[in-house]
């Protein structure tokens, strides 16, 4: 009996929300107060970052792009990851919302890749004494990046957004390959990149004055672009769903 | 909280010759950001108009 009663509350819950309608203004909702929170958490963790914590022994002061450069490589993985989790969503229970969504982080996954790398090889200059090395880390992100803009070029190729979803979907959900790779790079292969500083089953390499800024940081930052991702998701409710009566009666 | 790093204004813009890098990955982020929303927001201007 409990268990039918809670397959019923889960059915009622997962066909509400998958509803653009539903989701469309439960995000108008939220998105102002996801936004100036993560501002305020965002430039709190940069000026913490940039002006309070100590210098680096070996990097000195050019460590700094840390609270720039992690939170981008970690988003623009947990982006993808999002993507293909939307993707097998969309491609299991039909739910078209979730082709929407899978299909508007592509952009905003493309760059935040892209200001993962730039800021990357930037760090690289004092650093390593070069901007570019074909490194396992550097070479998987770049990697990312095209898979990103390959998936936003495959999907504008089609007329009929369904066939799009579809096989967007099945090579978003095949590409994820990648992100375990791109992880596991500086542990499978000797690499120019240095290890991960934070993981889950150790205790994090860096000190925590320099930590809790990193962390900040990187809530914020994944909070401004959740944000962007809600703007972008806006856009395809828009194109796919213009003839609709609750599009046309919100605008 | 620790203490403030920098002993001045052109410490802080200097960084012992590392400014160059950070602030050009400050100037990336803002930017990269702020176009994001404005770009992202312009779209739903232009779709809402043609809606109507």
């Amino acid at each position: 009996m409990l268990r039918e009663i809670l397959i019923i509350v889960i059915k009622k819950f997962i066909h509400q929300f998958a509803s653009p309608k539903t989701y469309f203004y439960q995000v108008n909702r939220l998105y102002p107060w996801l936004l100036y929170i993560s501002i305020s958490i965002y430039i709190s963790a940069i000026i913490w970052g940039l002006f309070f914590t100590p210098k680096d022994f070996v990097q000195g002061h050019s460590y700094r792009i840390i609270y720039f450069h992690v939170p981008a490589s970690f988003v623009a993985q947990s982006l993808y990851a999002a993507m293909a989790i939307s993707s097998a969503v969309f491609l299991i229970w039909r739910v078209k919302l979730a082709a929407y969504l899978a299909r508007s982080i592509a952009p905003v996954g493309a760059m935040v890749t892209f200001i993962a790398l730039v800021s990357g090889s930037i760090w690289g200059i004092p650093t390593w004494g070069t901007w570019w090395e074909w490194d396992a880390r550097i070479t998987s992100t770049l990697i990312l990046f095209i898979m990103y803009l390959g998936l936003i070029s495959l999907h504008n190729s089609f007329n009929n957004f369904d066939k799009a979803d579809k096989l967007f979907s099945y090579l978003a959900i095949i590409g994820f390959v990648q992100i375990p790779i791109i992880k596991k790079s500086v542990d499978w292969w000797s690499s120019l990149h240095q290890p991960a500083s934070i993981t889950i089953s150790d205790k994090p390499s860096i000190d925590p004055s320099m930590l809790y800024p990193l962390f900040m940081a990187m809530i914020g930052f994944a909070g401004l672009v959740a944000c962007i991702v809600i703007l972008s998701s806006k856009v395809q409710i828009y194109i796919r769903e213009k003839n609709k009566n609750w599009v046309k009666d919100y605008v | 909280m620790s203490k403030f790093a920098f002993s001045s204004i052109s410490d802080v813009m200097n960084m012992d010759g590392h400014g160059i890098y950070v602030w050009i990955v400050f100037a990336l982020f803002f930017i990269a950001l702020s176009t994001s929303f404005f770009i992202f927001n312009l779209l739903i201007k232009k779709y809402q108009k043609r809606i109507k």
